[in-house]
Parts: structure tokens; sequence; C-alpha cells
């Protein structure tokens, strides 16, 4: 491994940390809400009737923050790691020859669920206020998310394992 | 046999020292409200679960606690302040206003009149029981139901709290407001109706 990849892989340390560490603030902080953080308490609310499926919803809330975060964090390290262009291809090159590796392609999946769900759950928050939707009509559509993005994931992420399996 | 029951049987019978609120056990007075595994509810209008043998009975989430069951609703209803809660009549009229019964202003009006102050709604926000400057869904469901109202001479004023930094762009449409409201108004609906409003405004 050279220098400038060990480089990289601290920092994607540091990323991948920082995405565990607000996940972590954020489902903690959801303990002194209602539902919220408790998993077990949210599964069995969400069996007992139609009106208690609104809870998927908060759960919706909770993942597209973290989502959202991981995909910031990512990009900003993701920017640095392709202006390296600027500087040297061969370095350029050197770097980014990790991405073809085993474990960054599953890190690549992951990723790609993240930007999945993210992207379709802020177009439902965006029809929710465009065509005034109601909570029935708002899960319906955040089950139509979840579909996509686990169709989007698995697509993709054949895709993006292929070469490795 | 309701919450409130099982509520008043510990304190007779166990810890006289437990610390809840009630008062009208008719879902008026918005006082008895707590979380039941999780989910906030008024004590009196909620049968206790019969098919388990323990349940879980927490504070009201976002308000900070006085004891046991008790918490202090004043960050709640200054929000609620916040949006002017009452109408302000418009100068100058000398005939009473006339609402008929079947406009679409009374049938909008209507829906979201009930509101009794259990803050059931804030407790289940994400956005306002994270202690996050957000109005929250039951100020904001009031200041609908006076901005809709043509009587009213304030709407602007409510729109520019609406449209302020913790109005209505806090809301994630998370709908935990919606699905628990005891007397079932719609605050999410009443939110949306503000986005509108301020647009047109």
């Amino acid at each position: 491994m050279s220098a400038a990849q060990g480089v990289f892989l601290g920092a994607f340390t540091v990323v991948v940390l920082a995405v565990v560490g607000f996940a972590a603030v954020v489902l903690v902080s959801a303990r002194r809400i209602d539902g919220g953080g408790f998993v077990g308490v949210a599964l069995r609310r969400m069996a007992r009737s139609r009106r208690e499926r609104a809870e998927a919803a908060r759960w919706a809330f909770y993942a597209h923050r973290i989502s959202g975060f991981g995909i910031f964090a990512f990009l900003c390290l993701h920017v640095v790691d392709v202006s390296l262009y600027a500087v040297s291809p061969s370095l350029y090159d050197d770097v980014h020859a990790l991405y073809g590796t085993a474990p960054m392609r599953v890190f690549e999946c992951a990723l790609l669920v993240a930007i999945c769900f993210h992207t379709l759950n802020g177009l439902r928050l965006l029809a929710v206020d465009v065509a005034d939707l109601g909570l029935t009509a708002s899960l319906r559509l955040l089950g139509g998310v979840a579909s996509l993005t686990v169709v989007a994931a698995v697509a993709g992420s054949a895709v993006i394992l292929g070469p490795v399996t | 046999m309701m919450v409130l029951d099982l509520l008043l049987a510990i304190q007779r019978e166990h810890d006289a020292c437990i610390g809840f609120r009630f008062s009208c056990r008719v879902a008026m007075c918005g006082t008895c409200t707590l979380r039941l595994d999780g989910r906030s509810v008024l004590a009196c209008q909620t049968p206790v679960p019969q098919d388990r043998d323990t349940v879980r009975l927490d504070p009201v989430a976002g308000l900070p606690v006085l004891r046991d069951l008790v918490v202090d609703t004043a960050p709640f209803w200054r929000e609620w302040a916040k949006v002017t809660p009452y109408l302000v009549p418009h100068d100058g009229l000398t005939e009473p206003a006339v609402v008929t019964p079947d406009s679409d202003e009374r049938r909008l009006i209507d829906a979201s009149l009930d509101c009794i102050g259990c803050a059931a709604c804030y407790s289940s926000c994400a956005v306002a029981a994270g202690s996050r400057d957000f109005v929250g869904p039951a100020a904001l469901n009031r200041a609908m139901v006076l901005v809709a109202d043509s009587r009213d001479a304030a709407a602007e004023q409510r729109l520019a709290v609406a449209d302020g930094a913790g109005g209505v762009d806090r809301c994630h449409y998370v709908y935990g407001c919606s699905a628990v409201c005891p007397k079932g108004l719609d605050p999410a609906a009443a939110i949306r109706y503000l986005r509108k409003s301020r647009l047109k405004s």
C-alpha cells in the first residue's frame, strides 16, 4: 500500500466513524421522543393498527438524516480524492485503485442504498407538499420509496460487486 | 380499565407519592397526557393493554419533567402564545359576521377546532420533542384555524410566525402529530395549509 492510499484510508476511516457517531447521536436523542430509538417498541406499534404505521414515517425521518449526513461526509472526501487529478494523474490513479477492492465495493453498495433512499424520500417529501398528501397517502409513497430503494440497491449492487464475485 | 384507573389504583394501594395529573376524565381538559409504551395518549381514554403483564409509562416527551409523570407545560404554551391564539376582530364592524355552516371556510375550520392543548402532538413530533426550535403542531394548527377565519384580522402576523425560523419549514412530515391526536385532528394538514397560505399571501 502506498502512502497516498494510507492517507486516503485514514481519512475514509474518519468519515465512517463520523457517520456511525452521527447515527448514534440521532438514535440516542430519539429515545427522548415518542417511540423513537426503541426498535422493538416501534415494530410492535407498527403491527398494531393502521394508524400506528405512522411510526414508519418517523423512522424514515431518522434514516433520511443519517443517510444525508453519510452522503455529505463521503462527498467531502470524494471531492478531495477526485481533485488529486489536478495535482498528479498518477497519484489519482493510485488512490482510485482502492475503489476497485472488495471492501470498498461493499461500501459503495451501502452508499448506493443511502443515495437511493435519500433521493426518493426527498422526492416523497416534496410530493407531500405539492400534492397535499395526508398520512395514508404519504405512507403509501414511503412503501414505494422502500421498494424502489431495495430494487435499485439489489440491481446496483449486482453491477458493483460483479467484478469481485 | 383505563390507564388513569391503573394510576389511581397504584396511588391508592402501592405508592401514595406517585405524581400524575388528571382532571376531567372525559378527554376535555388535556391534562392527563402521558406515553404508554412510547405512544402519547390521554390516560383517561386509553384502555390498559390486556395482552401483556407489564406496560411502560413515560411522561410527555420534549417537556421538562417535574416529577414522575408530571411535566412543566410552560414551553408548550409559550409556543402556543407565539401565534396569537385568539380571534383578533376587524375594526369598525357594525354587523355580526356570517359564516354559513356549509361554506368551505367552515368545513376547513371545523375539522381542526377541537384542540384541547394536551400536547400529545408535541410529544410525538420528532422535531418539537427533540428540543429543537419549532413552534409545534398544536400551535400551528391553531394558527391555521385563525388564518382561515374570514373574521380575523391578524392573519399576517400569524403567517409571519409560521414563515419564521421555528415555523412550518421545521416540519419534516413525520406525521406523529396526526397519528396520536386524541381528538382526531390532523395538525399535519394544517401545516400544509399554512405552507400554501404564505405563498398566496
